[in-house]
């Protein structure tokens, strides 16, 4: 039997191909994005419907230099769709019956479905495809319908995204399978105290804050602490409001290459996204040396035992080498050095609290240990260093889960364009879901926002997408 | 032809749930998966036999080899991708790693509400098992060790349990 040493030689080596940095072929532009607006259930409207509200607010209400849905159509080569759920929406090939909905056949389309990162992922397909010069011009769609079973289904659903032999029968419920990272993470890192379990409540009190601004949110209601730590249990120590929602909607985002970013949009906004992944099963987490970021120094985690006893291992149960791995990437290509400086704002893919804090560590926003820090020291909030999830995220606006990468991303866009008080301020915008706009609306537009971050993450961590968007100045 | 006829077998008829403004409808189903535990059937035989069969890697050139038993256990290994061998590692010193309750489990669940859903480490084993715990509040560093099934079997994972050592 090996020793407890050994238990701790690094099991995952990096070769010099593995960590090198990706490279497009030609620069990638976002110019548009649209979305339905997100509700639990949605019986007032099919799939189909909410997919083409997505694709003609983008079309039609991002000051694009075109008159028509048509002459968007024109530019369309290819279309990527993102769809996680066959099995919630009842439908295989929904990507076959959207694309005829959308009328773009006989154009190529195919979906992509890496679980609540599939959102993420659809954009990164679509911007390979630009980039690889393989289309000048694609459509990048998702949504999910989550709504045609009741909710413990639907957690029935969501949990057989874990391996089904060995962990779904356990419970049948993906929180749970979250919560054992939150345990280990609340009694090591965060000392076992009351103190962090504020924390965790401040993140979502946070995010259902930001979504009471945004027309497009499930949710409009604020929240307190300590709402939500008195919140019912879902699997201890995970609370209801620290969870994030279950959505029926959709989202889209156009991408294209330079020239025809150009002839489309005064206000292109360069596109940068890469990947990572790691095991479905948390139990298959082996040990590793920790790759480091480029905020990151070789000692920086030599005594982290020291400072956090029972800190014994590497990604052990508390980090996320998927999303360590697509910042790795994407901060190479678009030559980001320190996250909380360079970027003006993030958006984070919450799915839970605790994921929220573990993902701050792993992307660089703080190191590790250290992840409640970014929210205590108020840099995590808007008027704050490095803002994120002003869109409400997963916590307070929706988790519809094909669509949810493109949300965020679409929001980012907006911000960097100057474009959120178009989106969310004006008292249409809200109108055209049946609501009212509040009268104490916040204006969350980021001053002077040129650099975004965009999370999309699957499973307990086992694909994770990252997107940087940059304004470009003096083009 | 007839409108019955294209019903032969009504027993999961659709309802209506709604007409107005919009129709919808319930379309209720139940169906039988019928689903192979291929090359890992010895470890769920084994759970009913009071087995527990973590896998090692025997390939001496590999990187894995020595890096003690994989739990779940795989056919093969995931480095060098040569067939593992099963062993039985139900009398390692064991310790939860982590747990937690679940108070909210989804359809299907049958295990008692609130179930306590552990993570194992175990002597030797490379990887943490998740798992559940009987007859004892959890906590980080408690000892456990293994309980079987080997009454009445469901041939799942279920029939696998922890209780303190
Ligand atoms: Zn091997």
């Amino acid at each position: 039997m090996y020793s407890d040493k050994e238990w701790r030689t690094p099991m995952i080596r990096f070769s010099r191909q593995h960590l090198a940095t990706p490279n497009q072929m030609r620069p990638v532009y976002v110019v548009a994005g649209g979305s339905s607006d997100f509700r639990k259930k949605y019986p007032e409207k099919k799939t189909e419907e909410l997919c083409i509200e997505a694709f003609r607010m983008m079309a039609l209400e991002n000051d694009l230099k075109v008159d028509s849905i048509q002459e968007v159509k024109d530019r369309i080569q290819m279309a990527i769709y993102g769809h996680f759920a066959d099995h919630f929406g009842d439908q295989l090939l929904g990507e076959s019956l959207i694309h005829d909905r959308l009328g773009l056949d006989p154009l190529p389309n195919y979906a992509v479905k890496t679980g609540g990162a599939t959102g993420g992922s659809t954009a990164f397909a679509a911007a390979m495809a630009v980039a690889s010069g393989q289309a000048d011009c694609v459509l990048a769609l998702g949504w999910e319908r989550m709504d045609e079973v009741n909710t413990k289904v639907g957690n029935h659903y969501i949990s057989t995204a874990a391996d089904k032999d060995f962990e779904t029968e356990l419970g049948h419920s993906y929180t749970g399978y979250y919560a054992l990272m939150a345990q280990r993470y609340w009694k090591i890192f965060g000392k076992g105290s009351d103190a962090f379990r504020r924390t965790l409540g401040k993140i979502s009190v946070k995010n259902r804050q930001y979504a009471y601004s945004n027309p497009f949110a499930q949710t409009h209601q604020k929240v307190t602490v300590d709402e939500v730590i008195n919140s019912p249990i879902v699997a201890d120590p995970l609370r209801f409001l620290d969870c994030c929602l279950m959505s029926v909607g959709a989202s889209s985002i156009l991408l294209c290459d330079e020239k025809t970013a150009y002839e489309l949009s005064d206000d292109p906004i360069r596109f940068y996204i890469a990947g990572g992944t790691h095991t479905l099963r948390t139990a298959d987490r082996r040990n590793m040396d920790i790759p480091l970021l480029p905020n990151e120094r070789e000692d920086q985690y030599m005594h982290l035992e020291e400072r956090f006893p029972g800190a014994d291992l590497y990604p052990g149960f508390t980090g996320f080498l998927a999303a360590r791995m697509a910042a790795y990437y994407v901060y190479g290509m678009a030559g980001i050095e320190n996250p909380v400086e360079d970027f003006d704002l993030v958006e984070l893919h919450d799915a839970f609290t605790i994921s929220d804090v573990q993902s701050y560590e792993d992307l660089g926003l703080r190191p590790y240990g250290e992840g409640a820090d970014y929210i205590e020291s108020g840099d995590a909030y808007y008027g704050g260093k490095c803002p994120s999830n002003i869109s409400g995220g997963l916590l307070g606006c929706m988790h519809a889960v094909g669509a949810t990468g493109l949300m965020q991303i679409k929001e980012c866009m907006w911000q960097l364009q100057g474009k959120w008080a178009k989106f969310h301020a004006k008292p249409h915008m809200w109108e055209r879901f049946g609501k009212t706009i509040p009268e104490d609306i916040e204006n969350l537009q980021v001053p002077n926002a040129k650099t975004a971050l965009a999370i999309s993450h699957a499973g307990v961590g086992s694909h994770v997408t990252a997107a940087v968007l940059r304004k470009e100045v003096g083009v | 032809m007839s409108f019955e006829t294209l019903n032969p077998l009504p027993m999961e008829p659709t309802t209506v749930r709604q007409s107005d403004p919009t129709m919808v409808i319930e379309k209720p189903r139940s169906l039988v998966h019928i689903h192979t535990y291929g090359s890992e059937t010895p470890f769920f035989k084994g759970l009913a036999e009071g087995k527990l069969l973590g896998a090692q890697c025997t390939n001496a050139k590999c990187h894995n080899h020595k890096l003690g038993e994989m739990l779940p256990p795989r056919v093969y290994c995931p480095d060098c991708l040569e067939k593992m061998t099963f062993m039985d590692v139900k009398d390692r010193p064991a310790e939860i790693y982590t747990h937690i309750s679940v108070k909210y489990p989804g359809a299907f669940n049958k295990l008692p509400n609130p179930c306590h859903l552990i993570s194992v480490r175990l002597e030797g084993v490379s990887t943490i098992l998740m798992s559940y715990l009987i007859d004892a509040e959890p906590e980080i560093g408690l000892k456990v060790k293994p309980a079987f099934n080997t009454q009445k079997p469901s041939f799942t994972i279920l029939d696998l349990a922890w209780k303190p050592a």
